[in-house]
């Protein structure tokens, strides 16, 4: 045993802090490695290349191949797939279920993106919903739901929101939200808004009903960055009316506060926070810029604001904090 | 140098850090370690990891609001040494400030420490450049006295790392001047650097002595390493050195030398991990795998890439599916379930952003459709191929 596990091991003796049985476990040998995030990172990787690489060579080859015999084999993989899932199953429960297996978690995963990949192809190569592209969008994302819920398997669930924001017409994957929106739209804007507020209403729903409440913190999540981006998006757009925009992101953050300290998450904490505090900014730096006449005492104004507001909510953050661990 | 937190507090973090490790080897249940969490309590306020992002974004923009108005009054009389001594001041205050809230206040990791620390090492070595205008070697040498003392002092990974990469920069600098020989055995002698580090940090986690140190030995294992890979590497050393340093022509005869290094790292990575046990050698050994075979892929792409991505991953989900069925027994002390029964809904959460992000991206949709629209059907298929 080396230096330090035996002054650990005398530092909880000396202070009674474990029972002797515990201890005597402590001090056998024999360390176990679980290689568990190693082998999940693995197989992430591995369905990510597999589903990719067919993919493109689906798409390379298809006048080679022939579309029928490509469909053939993405449904006999989309249903193998599931086959195996609904045999390896636990019986459905709206509470948490725990996966059989990492295999599980991932062969669910390749299954679900075939589907996708299977109703896609379906629509382009046979214009099987015919001009009614919301079908061809709206079908696959219900069927996402159902397995997301059935299997009890949060990836899946996200692919299903994903596809719920795309069928509004809007890109929610969390880094291309900014980049491929044209929040210039104000279209987008409203149903950027709509569609958080849903999101949010169905974590509401999900928890108070106990209908796979360990949900909540995906729905929350996609829902409140959405509504954030939009509102702050609408107070860009409409600048006239950024006081009213303002009121509304208050409002979002009294509601995202309310549920962050209920289920005491730090995270949701930082997200109002910060997305508070650039709303009041954009709307005091629109004020400021708009006093010509007192422009070199704005920046000393802009710049002892900037010190005064960090300073504060640096104490508010502590604060909540503190009381948030109690 | 005596750390600048209080080592009662640091000494129960290190008992808690150790039982934290017992718990993820299965020794003791998630109970037991809650137990021990109460008994030691190490009284430093250590706020979770989004409220440390949060006070140390808000941290550095009071103390970038406080350098921008001390600016506005000198900025029309400021030279660059008078700015140079706004810097250093300024330095001066963020490590002044730092040591009031470690005293006075508890903070430990709080976000708010991290960032006067660094905030004021970097203004502290800006200030020296600015008031000296030293060298680049000079510059590099002061950088690795700060960040030495400063993670000396306050125990931080970040001010260790940068150490090393310091030293390892300043040879780099320093070393090839003395002639081609030395142009030609700059490589091994980095090489050597970066193993001596690792060996020795990887030694010095072991004595008790260091224990309030382990996190900064442990990142400097992790950086040397890296760093002997880099060194190592023949895409690094043949194909990118080139553009840095002007090799000699017997460098071009080693080339032999550096692909077997470069093929044989990973491996033996694998295997010490497989050996010893040991998480960091597998995940080094796994990274610098995936770096392998992106450099063959590189020199040798007679496949096309669609069947590389195809077999490769085929191949590595299969190989992933019979390591969880071989290593569902304990094998070599290695098994494949999780030991811990703790929460884990967080790394979940970010496996399922992951997932969407790289799974589920969608084509922006076209605005002529309301409800229902999209373009795509979701899963990174489009309408459009």
């Amino acid at each position: 045993m080396g230096k330090i596990a035996s002054e650990y091991l005398s530092q909880l003796e000396k202070d009674n802090a474990l029972p002797p049985e515990t201890l005597g476990r402590l001090r056998g040998g024999g360390d176990i490695l679980s290689v568990f995030w190693e082998l999940k990172t693995l197989l992430y990787g591995g369905v990510l290349l597999l589903s990719s690489g067919l993919g493109i060579l689906v798409y390379k080859n298809i006048d080679t191949i022939g579309h029928t015999a490509i469909l053939c084999v993405i449904g006999l993989v989309t249903l193998s797939g599931y086959v195996f899932c609904f045999r390896k199953n636990p019986p459905f429960t709206w509470e948490q279920s725990n996966a059989p297996g990492i295999l599980f978690d991932y062969i669910l995963l390749l299954a679900a993106l075939c589907l996708l990949i299977f109703i896609g192809y379906l629509q382009y190569q046979y214009q099987v919903f015919g001009t009614r592209y919301g079908l061809a969008t709206f079908i696959p994302m219900i069927l996402l739901f159902l397995s997301a819920y059935y299997f009890d398997h949060i990836g899946v669930l996200s692919l299903a929101i994903t596809n719920l924001a795309a069928w509004a017409g809007i890109v929610v994957t969390p880094t291309k939200m900014l980049a491929e929106n044209d929040f210039s739209d104000t279209r987008l804007i409203y149903t950027g808004i709509a569609l958080g507020g849903f999101l949010l209403l169905l974590e509401v729903m999900g928890r108070v009903r106990k209908r796979k409440a360990h949900f909540s913190f995906t729905y929350e999540n996609f829902g409140v960055h959405l509504l954030y981006i939009s509102l702050l998006a609408g107070m860009f757009q409409f600048e006239a009316y950024d006081y009213l925009w303002l009121v509304a992101v208050l409002a979002t953050s009294f509601y995202v506060y309310q549920s962050a300290r209920q289920r005491r998450s730090f995270y949701f904490l930082l997200v109002l926070t910060l997305y508070t505090f650039i709303s009041t900014t954009v709307v005091l730096a629109r004020v400021a810029s708009r006093m010509n006449f007192l422009q070199t005492v704005m920046q000393y104004v802009t710049l002892s604001y900037l010190l005064i507001s960090s300073v504060a909510l640096v104490n508010f953050l502590i604060r909540q904090n503190k009381k948030f661990k109690k | 140098m005596i750390p600048a937190y209080n080592p009662a507090g640091l000494q129960q973090l290190w008992l808690l850090r150790e039982s934290h490790k017992a718990l993820h080897q299965g020794k003791l249940t998630d109970e037991e370690y809650q137990l021990l969490v109460t008994k030691y309590p190490t009284g430093f306020y250590t706020p979770n990891s989004f409220i440390r992002l949060g006070l140390f974004i808000l941290s550095q923009m009071a103390a970038s609001s406080v350098l921008g108005l001390l600016s506005m009054v000198l900025l029309l009389t400021a030279s660059e040494k008078t700015y140079g001594y706004l810097l250093l001041f300024q330095g001066v205050i963020c490590l002044a400030g730092l040591e009031y809230l470690i005293k006075r206040k508890k903070h430990f990791r709080s976000g708010v420490d991290d960032a006067l620390l660094w905030m004021g090492v970097a203004y502290l070595a800006g200030g020296l450049y600015l008031r000296y205008s030293p060298s680049v070697s000079l510059m590099v040498l002061v950088v690795l006295v700060l960040t030495v003392i400063g993670s000396l002092r306050y125990t931080d990974m970040l001010l260790s790392v940068t150490a090393l990469v310091a030293l390892l920069a300043f040879t780099y600098l320093e070393y090839p001047k003395a002639g081609d020989w030395a142009k030609l055995t700059l490589p091994f002698v980095l090489m050597a650097l970066s193993l001596l580090a690792a060996w020795l940090t990887g030694r010095l986690q072991h004595y008790y002595r260091y224990r309030f140190h382990e996190n900064c030995l442990k990142a400097v294992q992790v950086t040397a390493l890296v760093g002997f890979f880099v060194c190592s590497n023949f895409y690094v050393l043949y194909e990118l050195g080139p553009n840095f340093i002007a090799w000699p022509k017997a460098f071009y005869a080693l080339d032999t030398f550096f692909w077997v290094a470069t093929i044989v790292l990973p491996f033996a990575l694998l295997l010490l991990g497989t050996i010893l046990r040991d998480r960091l050698y597998l995940r080094l050994g796994l990274l610098y795998l995936i770096a392998l075979v992106f450099l063959l892929r590189n020199y040798y792409h007679k496949m096309p890439l669609e069947w590389v991505m195809t077999l490769l991953g085929a191949g590595i989900t299969l190989l992933a599916y019979l390591l969880t069925r071989y290593l569902k027994k304990p094998r070599h002390g290695i098994v494949s379930f999780r030991l811990t029964s703790q929460n884990l809904t967080g790394l979940e959460q970010a496996e399922a952003l992951l997932i969407s992000h790289t799974m589920g991206s969608t084509g922006t949709p076209p605005p002529q459709y309301p409800l229902g629209g999209g373009s795509s059907g979701g899963g990174g298929v489009t309408g459009n191929y």
